[in-house]
């Protein structure tokens, strides 16, 4: 707005100087154009009037000239001449009444020689008779201009200076009455050019005028040069005051010579007049530009206020509308972030009571097993299963509640691996199918012979859902035949699209609740639950994983005759180019394992290692069941690859079943593990007799089986069970395991030191320790290693740098072996930020673990780089053996106040006293660091994070003195990136002790 | 054991609190946040004529390193004549192990060494040892 009245101003100053120029303009007109005209016309005008007075002044000759010519043409006058009576005179001449009558004061007859005959001059404003010396006899004589004359009617008529004043005088010769000649005399009449005679001239013409002698004016000698060379009535000088003018006229006397100045004053009324009105023009012009211009003015800034009120009202408007969309988005932010909370709480609600359910559930089963393992009382046993059964059914209500909730929030993701279909229903059909078998039901599945069945998916979700729908269908048929068929066929861009259908004999379900089926919590009927058991989630959770496959699900059914239900799903198949199967992994996928156990979950917990990793399994319970099952040809081709029995099978033992297969030839190759509660002696030696190649005694963990497995199959491959002293024991696989599994550690934080060597010892793996990358590269040099577990982030040289050390020392060395083999590299960082993967491979790195790490998962990365266990974690959750809880373990708490408490002597103020300055000066820190992040000051942010970790670690605190150090460590190396991405855990874990530490107050 | 007179010097509120947590089981104790404020305490109470019996001194200070602490303690110490067997027993607290330091810190005369984070019975065997 300033910068628009700005503009206004200058276009107001504008107008002002136009308006100025135009006054300035009006008033050189006014004097240089109109006036001067008027002034022209001034002086003309001032000229004429002094000619009238000129001419006024010799019209008093003329006019004594008619008197004289009276006079002079008379008898009485001729004959005076010649006899001089003074009868003439006294008759004619007596002065009062001649001056009275005709004003004149000068008579003179003189004679043509000049001689006066009579003459006088009579003033009777001068008393009387006044004596002349100009018509004295003397000057009076025949050359004498007034007395020549030519002719007898020759009139010399002038004015007379003198010294009485100036004389008009006029003179002519004296004739006869009839006019006729000769001339006897002259005669001369003169009048006085007196002031009243003037004044009344003046009057006459309406001219002021003064007549005096010239010499006795005030002009100059050159100035009366001037006059007399211009002549008779020459007006030259003009005299201007400001309301009348003077002009000058000079006139000659009789003789010809200057005598009289007329002096005429003329008022200036033209010129007057003429400025009032120029005066009046400009006045008037000026008011009406004024009046326009203010008028102009006016209206703009009617004009410019008017536009300025409408665009702040529109500005105005459009703010509030800003400020209105601006809420409106806020609230909507609001909304939604309230709205993701509230999934995200529900989600984690969800999650933590499903953990919180499961553990103990896990621990009942953990329990169970153990007690039933250690019982020797047949009920109890049936009792411990029983419970074990419950517990189980329990677990997997969970479970599933868990999975749907986790399919519904879309925190599932399918898995792209292959996998065979036709192993995979194989699998299906030998454990549901018997299942149904012993129900009394037939049981079918269908694949036709061209069905591509070698495909790219999530083997574990499909099987999922057809175990669903196949139990459902097993549930709810207590008659006749459940089939299962699949058809589809592959698409040019290597897509197949598979058509399941499951179809059953069963109860049906009534049409109405058709719809309802796939609800979530709704059976088909409310007393389903009562008689048939369930959650009603099953349904629900086969559609969800259905649609998540890109496929749909649909029912058929009638009550009392049946029930189809069919789906779709989209799969790929496999690339055989690409897909380079790790030898590790085929030792277990397509594998053929018989398990023998009366028990069902001995049975089943082997049953869940095993086809986690990707086995197809059988079992059985009793001694006929798997005699027939291995002899009995049945619909896969292959016969079993392993037999994993218990050391009691009913009334018979393992060692029988031994025996007894190796009357079989195309049996006794079968390699068998035998797993007991109770080891005996000699069972030793009585396995290598029958030829049971591996003996394991419980409790067998999932880490025992697996490399248990491994070992015989791999004896069992190279023939040489000689190496392992011809029987594999759990003693065996750590002896084998320690002799090979060779890892370095590579790690300088003294608490993760700690804790990832407790996980590998506990896991049977010896570990050797490196503080720095060059401690490393040493240790390398010296000993070989099956895995290097290197931490990234160190002083000295860091990882990477290490890793590219080592890789070169590796190829200097195949170059000389060429059997040496690559170590692997394990990476472990604090945060994978993106392409970090690629960072860690260019290195020279094969893998890496982020920080932090649970036990699981290490365990699991380190299995599947020694070439030992292909991992799988994931699903292994509930067969994982309670862990121990370790001073950095995430799930433990954040602080341990009783460890603490002890360290600080019991004296529980001064702990609490320490804790709260220590999260005081931790917040104030924390200001600090994101000062400093912002600022790029990487030296502060290392100070202080060393600082808060020294104290953390002092106070229990290792989740958050572990943070401190991640920080510290990625200021040190100026990494301001991971330091970014460090803080923020570092803050979570401050809450976190925070949170706690009030919690505990509270308590 | 009698009851000692022990200084405890560490920066960090934490560790020192916990260090005079301990202390305060054996003795009387006295804090100090900085290298000069241990010096000058240390000083005023010889001054006092009393002695420290034991200090506990970390190896890294705001204000300067542990080690140049240690050798300003012996120097007052021999300023005042103090006879060898009668001078404090100095205690550094650091968080490595590494052999230079531990030489270094021995030269300049102290007694002991713990490494952080250091098991308390460790440290209550280490001044059982010094016989007090």
């Amino acid at each position: 707005m300033l910068v628009k009245s700005n503009k206004n101003l200058k276009w107001f100053l504008i107008g002002m100087l136009i308006m100025v120029l135009c006054g300035a303009g009006l008033y050189a007109l006014q004097n240089w154009v109109i006036l001067p005209s008027f002034v022209e016309l001034e002086d003309e005008l001032a000229r004429k009037d002094l000619q009238r007075c000129l001419d006024a002044i010799r019209r008093e000759g003329h006019h004594l000239g008619k008197l004289a010519g009276d006079w002079a043409i008379w008898d009485d006058s001729y004959r005076f001449m010649e006899d001089r009576n003074q009868e003439f005179i006294d008759s004619n001449l007596q002065w009062e009444t001649l001056e009275k009558s005709t004003g004149v004061n000068l008579v003179y007859f003189c004679t043509s020689q000049g001689e006066i005959v009579w003459g006088e001059v009579y003033d009777s404003e001068q008393d009387g008779q006044v004596r002349l010396e100009e018509l004295s006899p003397a000057f009076l004589n025949s050359s004498n201009y007034l007395i020549r004359h030519d002719s007898i009617n020759s009139e010399h008529v002038g004015i007379l200076l003198t010294s009485q004043g100036p004389l008009m005088v006029f003179s002519r010769p004296i004739v006869k009455s009839n006019g006729t000649g000769p001339s006897n005399g002259v005669f001369i009449m003169g009048r006085f050019l007196n002031r009243k005679i003037l004044q009344t001239l003046a009057e006459q013409i309406h001219v002021r005028f003064t007549v005096q002698d010239l010499k006795q004016s005030a002009f100059s000698r050159d100035e009366l040069e001037l006059l007399t060379r211009l002549g008779d009535g020459a007006v030259t000088v003009i005299e201007k005051k400001d309301t009348f003018m003077t002009v000058f006229g000079a006139m000659q006397d009789i003789y010809g010579k200057p005598a009289l100045l007329v002096t005429a004053h003329v008022p200036r009324d033209i010129m007057a007049r003429g400025i009032s009105m120029g005066r009046l023009a400009s006045f008037s012009v000026l008011i009406t530009i004024t009046s326009v211009g203010l008028l102009l003015a006016f209206f703009l800034a009617d004009y410019v206020f008017g536009m300025r009120r409408k665009t702040a009202y529109i500005e105005a408007l459009i703010e509030e509308r800003t400020l209105e969309l601006k809420n409106a988005m806020a609230e909507a932010d609001r909304i939604r972030a309230k709205a993701e909370s509230a999934n995200k709480a529900k989600s984690d609600f969800l999650a933590n009571m499903s953990h919180e359910l499961r553990t103990p559930l896990n621990g009942i089963i953990g329990m169970a097993e153990i007690a039933g393992n250690y019982s020797t009382d047949e009920e109890q046993r049936k009792l411990i299963g029983l419970i074990t059964a419950e517990a189980g059914s329990l677990l997997r209500i969970i479970n599933d509640i868990l999975d749907l909730s986790k399919v519904e929030s879309g925190k599932v993701e399918l898995e792209e691996i292959p996998f065979d279909l036709r192993t995979m229903l194989h699998d299906v059909d030998m454990s549901l199918g018997k299942q149904a078998r012993h129900k009394g039901l037939a049981f079918d599945i269908n694949i036709p012979a061209d069905l591509p069945t070698r495909l790219k998916g999530d083997p574990g979700r499909l099987r999922q859902v057809l175990i669903n729908l196949i139990g459902n269908a097993m549930k709810f048929t207590h008659k006749g035949r459940i089939s299962v068929t699949v058809a589809g066929t592959a698409d040019e861009h290597k897509r197949v699209q598979l058509k399941f259908q499951v179809k059953d004999t069963g109860v049906g379900i009534p049409r109405d609740k058709l719809e309802i089926i796939f609800n979530r919590f709704t059976q088909a009927d409310e007393s389903t639950t009562r008689k048939y058991g369930g959650t009603g989630l099953g349904t629900t959770i086969c559609r969800e994983i259905v649609e998540l496959m890109g496929g749909r699900i649909s029912v058929e059914s009638e009550v009392n005759k049946g029930t189809i239900f069919r789906f779709t799903t989209v799969l790929l198949l496999q690339d055989p180019a690409t897909e380079v199967v790790p030898a590790v992994e085929e030792i277990y996928s397509g594998m053929e394992i018989l398990i023998i156990d009366e028990n069902a979950v001995n049975r089943n917990i082997i049953d869940e290692y095993l086809k986690n990793k990707g086995c197809r399994t059988a079992w059985a319970a009793d001694y006929r069941t798997a005699v027939s099952l291995l002899t009995v040809p049945s619909a896969p081709p292959r016969p079993f690859d392993l037999i994993i029995t218990d050391r009691r099978i009913g009334d018979v033992t393992g060692f029988d079943l031994a025996l007894e297969l190796r009357a079989f030839d195309d049996l006794r190759h079968i390699p068998i593990a035998m797993l007991t509660s109770v080891g005996n002696l000699g069972d030793g030696k009585r396995c290598k007799e029958v030829g049971i190649r591996c003996y394991l005694t419980r409790p067998v963990g999932p880490d025992d089986l697996y490399n248990a497995v491994q070992l015989l199959m791999d004896c069992a491959r190279k023939d040489n069970f000689d190496s392992v002293g011809g029987l594999i024991t759990k003693h065996t696989i750590a002896e084998t395991f320690r002799k090979k599994a060779q890892i370095l550690l590579v790690e300088d934080y003294p608490v993760n030191q700690q804790v990832v060597k407790m996980h590998l010892n506990g896991a049977g793996y010896q570990v050797d320790l490196a503080e720095n990358g060059r401690q490393a590269v040493e240790a390398f040099a010296k000993d070989g290693y099956d895995l290097i577990l290197m931490d990234v982030q160190m002083p000295v040289l860091d990882g990477f740098g290490a890793t590219r050390e080592i890789r070169i020392l590796e190829s200097a060395v195949q170059a000389q072996d060429k059997h040496s083999k690559r170590t692997p590299i394990i990476a472990m960082t604090a945060h994978a930020v993106k392409g970090y993967h690629q960072t860690c491979l260019e290195a020279g790195m094969d893998d890496y673990i982020t920080k932090p790490f649970k036990r699981a998962e290490l365990l699991a990365m380190v299995a599947k780089w020694m070439g030992l266990h292909p991992s799988n974690g994931k699903r292994n959750s509930a067969a994982e053996a309670p862990q121990a809880a370790d001073p950095a373990d995430l799930s433990a708490e954040p602080m341990d106040l009783a460890c603490a408490l002890k360290e600080f002597m019991g004296k529980r103020d001064l702990l609490l006293k320490t804790l709260r300055h220590f999260l005081e000066a931790g917040r104030a820190q924390i200001e600090t660091i994101q000062k400093a992040l912002v600022d790029g000051n990487a030296p502060v942010i290392r100070q202080e994070a060393h600082k808060i970790k020294g104290g953390a670690a002092n106070l229990t605190a290792h989740r958050l003195a572990r943070c401190a150090h991640e920080l510290e460590k990625a200021a040190a190396a100026g990494d301001l990136g991971h330091a970014v991405a460090a803080m923020d855990d570092f803050k979570l874990e401050f809450k976190a002790l925070e949170d706690h530490i009030a919690g505990e107050g509270r308590s | 054991m009698r009851r000692i007179n022990v200084l405890c010097v560490d920066d960090d509120a934490v560790s020192l609190n916990k260090m005079t947590a301990i202390m305060e089981e054996l003795g009387d104790c006295q804090q100090s946040g900085t290298g000069k404020e241990a010096v000058a305490a240390f000083f005023k109470w010889m001054e006092a004529g009393h002695v420290f019996d034991l200090v506990t001194l970390d190896i890294s200070l705001p204000d300067m390193e542990g080690i140049d602490v240690l050798r300003i303690l012996r120097k007052i110490e021999t300023d005042k004549g103090i006879a060898a067997d009668k001078r404090a027993k100095i205690i550094m607290v650091t968080s490595h192990a590494d052999k230079g330091r531990v030489l270094a810190s021995l030269k300049a005369g102290c007694n002991d060494y713990i490494v952080k984070p250091f098991d308390v019975n460790i440290l209550i065997e280490k001044i059982e040892k010094f016989g007090f």
